[in-house]
């Protein structure tokens, strides 16, 4: 099972070309400075954004094709994002930001509870449910994001720089704990950072992007051999 | 900085005279009031029937046109702030239009649109008999009119400050938008709202010049707390002294309980 991504994006006088086979199991790390159009990939996966042409296809099912007009609904894609600083919602508890999937899905308030109570004690969440998202530190505000993105259990799994804006030490940790989560995920794994330590501490496989082309392909290995 | 800090540096004084200034041109004209209304007949005046009904008038039509505005006016300013389409901004100086328009102008293009002649109420009268003018809904449409502009802007300023990423986080979750604007988007600017509410409203309540132009000045149908205030001034200025004074004690109280109560100390947006 692969997940094709061969499309193109414009976005004003950007553009993000892209030809790449993603495979089920391996975890991808994107790599590049700010504007490479790491971000700007990892939307049109989820469906934030829509292609300009090519297709975007997830195990034989066209999630987006420019020229069909195919353009499947970012609600019915399978795909969990965790974005940078977490974006919680500020307005809801802890709990509530983590069932806002299944709540989305008509779920009952109780059953979704339930639902998300292994992934809970999982993350190590158990305490912090009632608190409120400004109340959490960025490791643990990381955390609810990481919960809140696979309770719907999503077929493919996206970061967002998870580590940006986090102090050594809880980088640290937050590294080890966000390895356990991407072993223990099934699915497509793939890790938006512009730390090449990150990459090579939790991918497979490294892409480089630079002014929205890809500069560089390969493995962990050959990645560390090139520096 | 803390206020002790503050006050050990030296104010600049211009700066200070001219605010005086500026602070005494608002207080002035309430003392002024107060100077001269007539406290013994207070009681009398305030009792009189044509003074309660204007208003009860006020008070009915003016949470009317906020909850209209309300209902009409986010959708209007979530489509201006979120959705690209041609001509939004010719949309959005239309929509906020009525705020630098003097209201009797909108008065008179209400007349000529909705009047038993006008574009639309000819049709209005001769398919469904409905005649707008000199009505009650007249006075609310006059109001809406001229009030929810007040929203609308209030509303877009919170809905361009707030992150559309947290909107597309809701969607990957499996949020419809509807979903979404309900659960994410409509609690995060609620401050916002709740000022934009209170500002049409007391905008609506303040409405004199579309309305008498509009609605016309019916004791009892349309005639408001403004316009039996300036019909008052005429005939026996001092209730139109008394009347003023209800006004801005209504106005006064009201926007204080709902600062204290709903926008908080730290609202964001406009600040009452």
């Amino acid at each position: 099972m692969t997940l094709d991504t061969r499309f193109t994006l414009s976005r004003g006088t950007f553009t993000l070309d892209v030809n790449l086979v993603i495979n089920e199991g391996e975890v991808v790390a994107i790599m590049g400075p700010n504007g490479s159009g790491k971000s700007t990939f990892l939307h049109a996966i989820a469906g934030l954004l829509a292609v300009t042409s090519g297709t975007l296809v997830l195990n034989g099912k066209t999630l987006d094709d420019a020229a069909a007009d195919t353009f499947v609904d970012p609600t019915q894609r399978t795909v969990g994002i965790v974005f940078q600083g977490g974006l919680l919602f500020e307005t809801m508890t802890v709990l509530d930001n983590i069932i806002f999937g299944l709540r989305a899905r008509k779920i009952k308030r109780a059953d979704a509870v339930t639902q998300a109570e292994p992934l809970i004690s999982q993350l190590g969440l158990t305490g912090l449910l009632e608190r409120q998202p400004r109340e959490l530190s960025g490791g643990q505000a990381q955390r609810v994001a990481i919960a809140r993105a696979l309770v719907t259990q999503p077929k493919v799994l996206l970061l967002d720089e998870p580590m940006s804006g986090l102090d050594t030490a809880t980088r640290q940790l937050i590294r080890e704990e966000f390895r356990e989560v991407l072993a223990g995920f099934a699915g497509y794994r793939i890790l938006v950072t512009h730390d090449s330590e990150d990459a090579i501490a939790m991918a497979d496989r490294i892409i480089e992007l630079d002014h929205g082309k890809v500069i560089w392909d390969g493995t962990v290995a050959d990645y560390r051999g090139k520096k | 900085m803390s206020h002790s800090r503050r006050r050990r540096q030296k104010l600049p004084w211009q700066i200070v005279l001219i605010a005086a200034v500026a602070a005494a041109f608002f207080l002035a004209p309430f003392m002024g009031l107060i100077w001269r209304t007539p406290w013994s007949k207070f009681a009398d005046i305030v009792r009189r029937q044509e003074i309660r009904d204007a208003l009860w008038l006020s008070i009915k039509t003016s949470l009317m046109t906020a909850i209209i505005c309300c209902i009409f006016g986010v959708p209007l300013a979530w489509l201006l702030a979120r959705v690209e389409f041609p001509g939004r901004r010719f949309i959005r100086a239309l929509t906020t239009l009525s705020m630098v328009l003097p209201p009797v102008v909108g008065g008179i293009a209400l007349l000529f649109t909705f009047g038993r002649r006008g574009l639309i109420g000819q049709y209005l009268d001769s398919w469904f008999g409905i005649r707008l003018p000199f009505t009650t809904t007249a006075v609310v449409m006059a109001q809406c009119f001229v009030a929810m502009p007040f929203l609308v802007i209030t509303v877009e300023a919170a809905l361009r400050q707030l992150d559309s990423r947290f909107e597309g986080a809701a969607r990957t979750l499996g949020g419809t938008r509807w979903y979404v604007f309900r659960r994410v988007t409509l609690p995060s600017i609620r401050p916002s709202l709740f000022a934009g509410i209170v500002l049409a409203w007391a905008r609506a309540l303040g409405e004199f010049g579309a309305t008498i132009t509009f609605a016309g000045n019916l004791p009892g149908t349309t005639q408001t707390m403004p316009l039996a205030t300036y019909a008052a001034l005429d005939s026996n200025p001092e209730s139109a002294l008394i009347l003023s004074l209800v006004m801005i004690a209504i106005a006064f109280t009201i926007l204080i309980a709902l600062r204290e109560r709903w926008l908080g100390r730290t609202a964001q947006g406009i600040s009452l």
